[in-house]
């Protein structure tokens, strides 16, 4: 049996915040769980916020990140600490971590799954990991991953973020609070499970070819170099989108490329451009790519959250809904603004309004292409994401 | 045979020139088309650029939205704080109107009449009953300075007494009219240390006065017909004691003796009576003459003599060196006070105790003063203060079972007052009481009365 619970706070002591949305989520789940999820503002002083967190679940294992912004069963925040306290005798958790995300992505994502593959009491079904969101290529760590666990294995989970500063993102591992990492959920026993991965962001103008990149960074596009592709469009002057994180005007418009097996274009979003004219993704986008530029609409993002949330009910098969986990990136909020909430009515509109949600707004979403399971089953690394998870039994 | 080569060549040349011409097609088609999809990329570039301008411009509204619907709630917040605050000042000013209605009809309803006046003596408020004590139309004098006020015939015996500046009075008597008596206070009205003004309360003691009066005659009559009567037992007695009647047994005698000693103080009890009803009726004047008061007390302490002896007690008496000036005094009234501190002393004194009576000249005072100290049974702590009242008497002293009428003490003050002198005490029960008596000393009257 899956009980869970969710509990969120701002209050404005850090501390505080953590025992009160801590104790609302143990209360939820009968006083137990087996474990915690924290997703919190950078707002709060991190050690203390976890201290608070700690002092009312105790040595629970305890897996999180920071974020820019929390979702709960009530509904998007902002600068909010939220716990989930998950309590199961048929799912098992395992936990593990990876480190130098800055360095080596993919090492770190070997790393994470090394030790949950280790550790795990049972073959595991699902794999869940909370990056850190300026990892150096997070499509890496993806790879890593599957290094370790298959590459048809699914993976699920979203980059940590820090309210938009994109200056320095943690994550919460037990009693640590940690930065440049990887955690990993490893979820095994008798339960089921669907995933749900779009956008709804759709391409406009023509192709353009990557003609040099490496990991993460797009340097020449037909050519010229990679930010001319937002001085066309934007008809801005290279040194105003350099001024500050290039992500903060161009979140909404990010580059598209075509993958085998996604019915949509797998999103890149533009974090930080340099005066050389290139530009840092969330992740590689690989040379002799095509790439378009994105364009998104809110009523297409809604819809999509609802596709999303359909196909993950649909995998789901007999099974009820006990939790949901929603990883939806922080571009998806800016796009819809004050609508943002009813992106995730749209979800609990399909899934059930009273099953524990929870979730954050993310630096970039790991998820399968088209959120296929089973033998064509690929995770990857996207952005401008809603991915969601929703745990059945 | 030339021709041949010549047509395979123009054959060539024509199918070269078809080739060309269809390349030539496809491209004009491909450069169409490429000119197409440079507009359409100009379009959606342009189309871009439109969304990037509209999303800045949304995400400025929303956040204007935002900081207006903050500002608006601090609108409504202050809104409904300054709602509180009026209702609050609302409901003070109701409580406040409230207050001072019901102080006003306490006022207006008091039985004593009230004048109230500002710090600058003005009358600013008087009361109904105040208003018919004194015979004036509050709204006649009301907002006149207190100095303007005595043009009021009624109001001259009031602004007398109470002076210009309005002195702290407690509790004096005024006869404002002949049928009327009134008992006088002054209280200062403070807030905190500001002084807002003075009220004046007017008790009205006329009923008091006149019962006291009717009670005092009643007792002057009986006493005086009392006395007429004992009088003639006292008589009676005497000649049965002196044998004026016949002979008599020892046993009877002695029965006759108890009897008319009971008589007698029957009659000093009567008198002290009369003597307290004079008092009252202030008709208890006293007869000054220029007078030696150690003589005075000589001859008291003579007359007690008998009694000291008996009750085997140590009577001193310490005679002041010099000798005291002569005191202007009422000789008859002062030896009864003397008497009394005396007599109370032998009486309340066990056998083998000690009088000490001793006479000062207290120069910078310019008093004379009597001490008679006791070894006696004292004053209880409890009952000290009513020791001049009329009636006292002291609960030890009841069990003793010695005579008294309790009106020593009572009328002995009043006639010390009279002269302008004090009398005091200090006891303490078991160990004995010494009574002050003090009288002034007005040498430069003497001084006058001799060149007469």
């Amino acid at each position: 049996m899956i009980k869970t619970g969710v509990g969120r706070s701002n209050n404005s002591g850090a501390a505080i915040a953590g025992v009160e949305a801590t104790r609302q989520a143990l209360d939820q789940s009968g006083g137990k769980a087996d474990l915690i999820v924290v997703f919190s503002t950078v707002a709060y002083n991190q050690e203390e916020m976890l201290k608070g967190v700690r002092s009312v679940s105790g040595q629970i294992p305890l897996v999180g990140c920071s974020d820019s912004g929390e979702i709960t069963t009530e509904g998007p925040v902002s600068k909010y600490v939220a716990v989930m306290a998950l309590s199961s005798d048929s799912v098992n958790f395992t936990i593990g971590v990876g480190g130098e995300t800055d360095k080596d992505s993919f090492k770190a994502g070997k790393e994470a799954a090394g030790v949950v593959k280790k550790l795990t009491p049972k073959p595991l079904s699902l794999f869940v990991m909370l990056l850190d969101g300026l990892a150096e290529n997070g499509a890496a760590a993806v790879r890593g991953i599957q290094e370790v666990l298959g590459k048809n294995f699914p993976i699920m989970g979203g980059s940590a973020g820090d309210d938009f500063l994109f200056k320095k993102t943690y994550q919460y591992y037990n009693d640590q609070v940690l930065s440049n990492c990887v955690i990993g959920i490893g979820l095994s026993g008798k339960f089921s499970f669907g995933v749900g991965v779009r956008h709804g962001w759709e391409p406009i103008g023509l192709p353009m070819k990557v003609t040099k990149a490496k990991g993460g960074k797009l340097i020449e596009v037909n050519n010229r170099p990679a930010l001319s592709i937002y001085e066309d469009y934007f008809g801005k002057k290279a040194e105003e989108l350099i001024k500050e994180p290039i992500a903060k005007m161009a979140y909404t418009y990010p580059l598209g490329m075509s993958v085998e097996g996604s019915p949509e274009l797998l999103i890149r979003d533009v974090i930080i451009a340099n005066e050389k004219g290139e530009i840092t993704c969330a992740a590689e986008i690989p040379e002799g790519s095509d790439i378009r530029l994105m364009l998104g609409d809110q009523e297409k993002a809604i819809q999509a959250a609802k596709e999303a949330a359909g196909s993950a009910l649909s995998q789901l098969k007999e099974a009820t809904p006990k939790a949901i986990f929603v990883f939806d990136c922080m571009a998806r909020n800016k796009l819809l603004g004050a609508r943002m909430g009813e992106e995730i009515v749209a979800i609990q509109n399909v899934l059930g309004k009273d099953i524990p949600l929870i979730g954050f707004y993310t630096y970039g979403e790991q998820a399968p292409l088209g959120g296929v399971l089973g033998p064509e089953c690929f995770s990857a690394f996207h952005n401008e994401t809603m991915a969601l998870i929703v745990l059945g039994e | 045979m030339e021709k041949k080569p010549n047509l395979k060549n123009s054959k060539k040349i024509i199918k070269k020139t078809k080739q060309q011409a269809i390349i030539a097609e496809f491209s004009e088609i491909g450069q169409k088309r490429e000119k197409e999809l440079q507009e359409l990329d100009r379009i959606a570039k342009m189309l871009v650029k439109r969304d990037l301008e509209l999303s800045e411009i949304r995400e400025k509204r929303e956040a204007e939205l935002k900081e207006l619907e903050k500002r608006a709630e601090d609108l409504e917040d202050s809104r409904r704080a300054l709602m509180n605050i009026l209702e609050d000042v609302e409901d003070a000013r109701k409580m406040s109107e409230e207050e001072k209605n019901k102080t006003l009809t306490i006022i207006s309803n008091l039985t004593d009449g009230l004048l109230v006046f500002d710090k600058n003596n003005n009358l600013s408020l008087i009361n109904p009953q105040a208003g018919i004590l004194l015979n004036v139309k509050p709204e006649e004098i009301t907002g006149n300075p207190i100095s303007e006020l005595g043009k009021f015939l009624n109001l001259q015996p009031l602004v007398n007494l109470l002076g210009k500046e309005i002195k702290g009075v407690f509790r004096k008597e005024l006869k404002i009219k002949e049928d009327i008596t009134l008992e006088i206070s002054t209280i200062p009205m403070m807030s905190g240390d500001q002084e807002l003004g003075t009220l004046v309360i007017l008790h009205d003691i006329t009923r008091e006065k006149m019962v006291e009066r009717i009670k005092t005659e009643f007792v002057s009559l009986a006493a005086h017909q009392l006395r007429t009567p004992l009088s003639a037992i006292k008589w009676t007695l005497d000649m049965l004691l002196n044998g004026d009647l016949g002979e008599i047994t020892v046993e009877q005698k002695d029965f006759i003796g108890k009897t008319y000693q009971s008589n007698e103080r029957m009659i000093n009890l009567i008198n002290d009576l009369l003597d307290v009803t004079r008092i009252e009726e202030g008709k208890y004047l006293y007869r000054p003459t220029l007078t030696d008061l150690g003589t005075i007390v000589q001859f008291v302490m003579n007359s007690c003599k008998e009694e000291v002896q008996r009750k085997k007690l140590n009577l001193e008496f310490k005679k002041p060196i010099p000798k005291l000036p002569k005191i202007i005094l009422d000789v008859e009234k002062i030896r009864l006070v003397v008497q009394n501190l005396l007599e109370n002393a032998i009486k309340y004194t066990p056998s083998g105790g000690k009088i000490t009576v001793s006479l000062k000249h207290l120069k910078d005072k310019k008093e004379a003063e009597l001490q008679v100290q006791d070894t006696g049974v004292g004053i209880p702590k409890d009952q000290q203060e009513r020791v001049f009242t009329k009636f006292f008497r002291a609960a030890n002293v009841m069990r003793l079972d010695t005579g008294g009428s309790g009106l020593g003490l009572f009328i002995s003050k009043n006639i010390v007052e009279a002269h302008g002198g004090r009398i005091r005490f200090e006891s303490e029960e078991g160990k004995g009481t010494t009574f002050y008596l003090s009288l002034p000393i007005k040498e430069e009257f003497v001084e006058f009365l001799k060149e007469f």
